[in-house]
């Protein structure tokens, strides 16, 4: 009855252990996968294509006002 | 603490515990349970924090650099966009005629008329919907950067003979003030029909001009 209990005890701990285990693994891959970018710094780093469609405001030049 | 300074109430749990405790297995299983409960609270309270700390440290050079480069080419960008800028300055004012920032509707009936006159069309119709005069101030919901469109719906009757008309709808599409023409309609003039008349034509024609609100 002891030794069951003893067994048990020992079950118990090691997979509390396992679990403690992959607590950690997970904290540890979520604290690696995430950004330590905030908001406005994503804001800012947003990409500027300097492109102007001249082409467009040179047709618009050639137009007439009565 | 000795066994025997014990209070006598607590002595004979001790003497009940003393057998067990003196197993071989049982001190067999009590070693590695604590050794893996002491393994664990280690490795939560101390193990986690430094590896994580590590972690976010590296992961914050990582992402500084990236955001280093980026910025970096976000002023060269800029700096491109400046010389861009500087270049159509002289025709950026053209923007402004195309979509003014409010109605104008007087200018685009003024321009239809003349542009009328110019292709010597006769302008018997012009339509405007209602417009704002004043436009209200710009809406703090929308970023300045954020330019709004709105209609502003014509309607115009225009007569004149085949070469005519297509001069007036060549004038039309070569107007600088931005125009749709959203529908074209057709039909024998019938106003004032004399002998050199005859082939006149009534042009129906549903335009949308634009103005900016922000």
């Amino acid at each position: 009855m002891k030794q069951e209990s003893d067994r048990d005890l020992y079950l118990i701990t090691i997979f509390t252990f396992i679990t403690v285990l992959l607590w950690i693994y997970f904290e540890l891959v979520r604290t690696t996968k995430t950004s330590t970018n905030t908001a406005v710094v994503n804001q800012l780093i947003t990409p500027l294509t300097p492109k102007l469609d001249t082409d467009t405001l040179d047709i618009l030049t050639t137009k007439k006002r009565y | 603490m000795d066994k025997f300074s014990l209070p006598q109430e607590y002595r004979k749990y001790y003497r009940s515990l003393e057998p067990i405790l003196g197993k071989p297995k049982t001190k067999q299983y009590s070693t590695v349970i604590f050794f893996f409960l002491t393994v664990g609270l280690f490795g939560w309270y101390a193990i986690r924090p430094t590896i994580q700390t590590i972690l976010y440290l590296q992961r914050e050079i990582v992402d500084k650099k990236a955001v280093n480069t980026q910025m970096y080419d976000k002023i060269n960008a800029l700096i491109e966009a400046q010389a861009i800028l500087e270049n159509i300055q002289p025709q950026l004012e053209v923007i402004s005629y195309a979509i003014p920032k409010n109605p104008q509707a007087v200018d685009i009936a003024r321009q239809l008329k003349n542009l009328a006159e110019t292709s010597q069309a006769s302008l018997s119709a012009i339509q405007i919907a209602s417009v704002p005069i004043l436009i209200a101030t710009p809406s703090a919901a929308l970023p300045s950067y954020v330019v709004k469109h709105t209609t502003m719906p014509i309607t115009l009757s225009i007569d004149g003979s085949y070469n005519v008309l297509a001069s007036f709808m060549s004038g039309l599409l070569a107007m600088q003030r931005i125009v749709t023409i959203d529908s074209i309609s057709f039909s024998p003039s019938r106003s004032g029909v004399s002998q050199f008349q005859v082939n006149e034509i009534r042009l129906q024609l549903k335009l949308t001009a634009y103005y900016e609100s922000n």
